[in-house]
């Protein structure tokens, strides 16, 4: 992990944001720092607050508390300082569907100054990286949903951006795009650009992070590389189990015996339990349904990984 | 700038991409205005005559007689004087006369909804048809009572056949004094749907200003290098241009295709500049206050027709009842169309009608001015 020495050297500092809907409070005092050069992921489930954290990032809206710095630059909603060192990739789709991927393209050029030669040779550079330009030409509403996502994706990096900040850029597109789009992110991160990248699939995460934060209910539960966190779990394993029927009662009777931290029901029939020393528990666990209507009809036992972690510090697993 | 820049030539590519907007913006205006020049602006030849007589006498029979064989001249018979004024007023006929009968005369009352070489020409031979009646009535006296009886008598027949001719008379009266008659109906009619179009154009662009909010469009903006002001006013100088751009298609196309003559270009160019800029508030504020394209389409237009309808577009301000034309000046739109008038018909210049042109460019301002207030509402 690069030490950041110097405040330049620091892509981003997140001090003590804040911020309520209401009652509701959606981001409840979060830090977290990215060094220059490093692919830094937020990690939470739907509702954790990544949205909303971003949006103050980009001075999308206005903090309750906290501070928000760029390069050393201090990013506040409704001022447009620092905005240009930030490329900014909402997790909803933002492109005008009637005008073609380079129309679009043009236009957003245009807003960050971008004209003429200089941007049609920068148009070319990020179709080329979203493996875009033989489609550049047509309508963007005629684009597959992974096509559109990757313009979205070409519009954040267009003006060269010294922190590009993606919002699960990769939510409800076919797989193919998807490696498109983490190979162009993972290329960008090596060629030294800074990237905060949020998402809910932990194997994105693990693929392109150098750090990760945990976040969830509007709290950082956890900041480190992946080999740190992992090492919060320690000897806790992850036991996931399919029964016959009725997960949500099965979890029920497994929290019960001694050595199991938590058991959740993922759907109706998977049971994740994290356990100390899966191997020794392992007959307790199946034992538990002896005599019940409940079969176990699988076991797998799973080495620590960041759904470990994520299942430690929040209780529930990180899915949809 | 860049940001303005950006956005207007963002709007506008979205326009050339937009085969159903470019339609409504060129052919429909002038198709309409080309259908309402053909069907009234009058190919027709002959000169359209109302006639309201209930009671014919063989007197009024003989005028009209005479009237129908003037080679040019249709006679229509119309039920009432009431009938006959909204005709005119729609100009569905060129002139009329109204038969009434009061102590024994009769009187024919010609109506024209302005006075023209036509409506002289049959006004001069109704007159010499009533001439020629009343010389015909006074032989037939003179011959009647004239056989043998004495002078005191003769002159007495005399005297009241002359009576009997008196009783007939032609009053002319139109309906407008003089010089109110448009050199082209055509122009009119073109100026009319220019302040229509203008007007719904913009109103219809409004979903531009809607869609960069729906397609997230907005939002990415303003995480750039911009401020809230910058893109509220790329959205409004998109709006100002495609009203222009409307106004320019309308007044060149039918200067080009219908020969209009819109009379002094300068006033023209402020009048559709100030309506422009009302279509531009009104633009922005529908697209901030609307939740779907669908309401846009439906305020557009409800709100586009019957401001136009009320202000004179469809049918000129000066054939509105008297008691009605005050009303009209709530709309925009009159305030355009009565300055038009004056351009086109009695060949005023920009220094004629500035007044109308502070009231629309007033009237524009004020609403941008709700519209933006809403806008930054919605924005902090
Ligand atoms: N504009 C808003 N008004 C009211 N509540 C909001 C608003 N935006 C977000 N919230 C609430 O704040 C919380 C965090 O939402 P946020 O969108 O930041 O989550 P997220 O981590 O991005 O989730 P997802 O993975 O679904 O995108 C949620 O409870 C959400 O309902
Ligand atoms: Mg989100």
């Amino acid at each position: 992990m690069p030490i950041a020495t110097d405040v330049l050297d620091i892509a981003l500092r997140v001090e003590g944001l804040k911020k309520s809907f209401g009652a509701n409070v959606a981001v409840d005092d979060v830090w977290f720092r990215i060094a220059k050069g490093e692919t830094f992921g937020l990690l939470g489930p739907n509702g954790a607050g990544k949205t909303t954290t971003i949006s103050m990032i980009c001075g999308l809206i206005a903090a309750d508390a906290g501070t928000v710095d760029v390069y050393g630059t201090r990013i506040a909603a409704g001022s447009p300082r620092g905005r240009r060192l930030i490329g900014y990739v909402p997790q909803e789709l933002a492109i005008y569907p009637d005008l073609s991927g380079r129309d679009n393209l043009r236009f957003f050029g245009r807003l960050y100054g971008l004209r003429g030669a200089e941007a049609e040779r920068r148009i070319d550079e990020v179709l080329d990286v979203v493996a875009l330009r033989d489609r550049a030409g047509d309508r963007s509403e005629e684009y597959s949903g992974g096509m559109k996502r990757r313009l979205n994706i070409a519009a954040g990096m267009l003006h060269e951006p010294r922190l590009l900040i993606l919002d699960e850029p990769t939510v409800g597109i076919d797989p193919q795009s998807r490696n498109a789009i983490l190979d162009a992110v993972a290329a960008l991160g090596d060629a030294g650009l800074s990237v905060l990248y949020t998402t809910h699939y932990m194997e994105e995460a693990e693929r392109l992070c150098d750090r990760l934060a945990i976040m969830d209910g509007g709290k950082i539960k956890a900041t480190g590389t992946r080999r740190e966190l992992v090492s919060m779990v320690g000897k806790h394993d992850v036991v996931n189990l399919t029964v016959s029927r009725a997960a949500r009662a099965a979890a029920e009777g497994l929290r019960a015996l001694p050595g199991v931290r938590s058991a959740t029901a993922q759907d109706d029939r998977t049971v994740s339990v994290l356990a100390d020393g899966a191997a020794a528990l392992l007959p307790d666990i199946i034992g538990t349904f002896a005599g019940t209507p409940i079969h176990v009809q699988g076991v797998e036992v799973l080495e620590p990984s960041l759904d470990a972690v994520f299942l430690h510090l929040t209780g529930t697993a990180l899915r949809d | 700038m860049n940001v303005v820049v950006a956005i207007v030539v963002a709007n506008l590519r979205r326009l050339r991409n937009d085969r159903t907007s470019l339609f409504f913006l060129v052919i429909v205006p002038l198709l309409i205005v080309y259908a309402l020049g053909a069907a009234i602006g009058g190919a027709t030849q002959s000169t359209l005559i109302g006639v309201v007589d209930p009671q014919p006498t063989s007197a009024t029979k003989e005028v009209r007689t005479a009237l129908a064989g003037a080679a040019d001249v249709r006679l229509v018979q119309v039920s009432d004087a009431g009938a006959l004024r909204d005709a005119l007023a729609r100009r569905e006929l060129d002139g009329g006369y109204v038969v009434t009968r009061r102590d024994g005369i009769t009187t024919f009352g010609w109506m024209a909804s302005a006075t023209s070489p036509e409506g002289f020409h049959v006004a001069q031979v109704m007159a010499a048809a009533v001439t020629r009646e009343g010389l015909r009535q006074r032989a037939v006296e003179v011959v009647a009572t004239g056989r043998g009886t004495d002078r005191v008598s003769a002159a007495a027949a005399l005297e009241r056949a002359n009576a009997e001719v008196t009783r007939t008379r032609v009053r002319v009266t139109a309906l407008q004094g003089a010089g109110d008659e448009p050199k082209s109906v055509t122009a009119v009619l073109a100026g009319g749907q220019l302040t229509l179009f203008i007007f719904l154009a913009s109103l219809f662009g409004a979903s531009n200003v809607l869609q960069a909010r729906q397609f997230g469009v907005t939002r990415r903006m303003r995480a750039g290098p911009v401020t809230d002001g910058l893109i509220i006013t790329g959205e409004a100088v998109s709006r100002f241009i495609t009203a222009a751009l409307q106004a320019l298609i309308i007044v060149g196309g039918t200067v080009a295709l219908f020969h209009v003559d819109w009379g002094s270009p300068a006033a023209v160019a402020a009048l559709s500049a100030g309506m422009a800029l009302v279509g531009t508030g009104a633009a922005m504020l529908l697209g901030v206050v609307a939740r779907t394209e669908q309401q846009i389409g439906g305020v557009a237009m409800g709100v586009g027709l019957v401001m136009a309808a009320l202000g004179g577009s469809m049918q000129p301000l000066h054939y509105f009842p008297d008691a009605i034309r005050p009303f009209a000046f709530i709309t925009p739109h009159a305030w355009m169309n009565d300055a038009l008038w004056d351009v086109q018909v009695n060949g005023a210049g920009l220094g004629a009608v500035w007044g109308n042109v502070v009231v629309l460019g007033a009237a524009g301002t004020v609403l941008l001015a709700v519209a933006v207030l809403a806008m930054r509402r919605r924005m902090g």
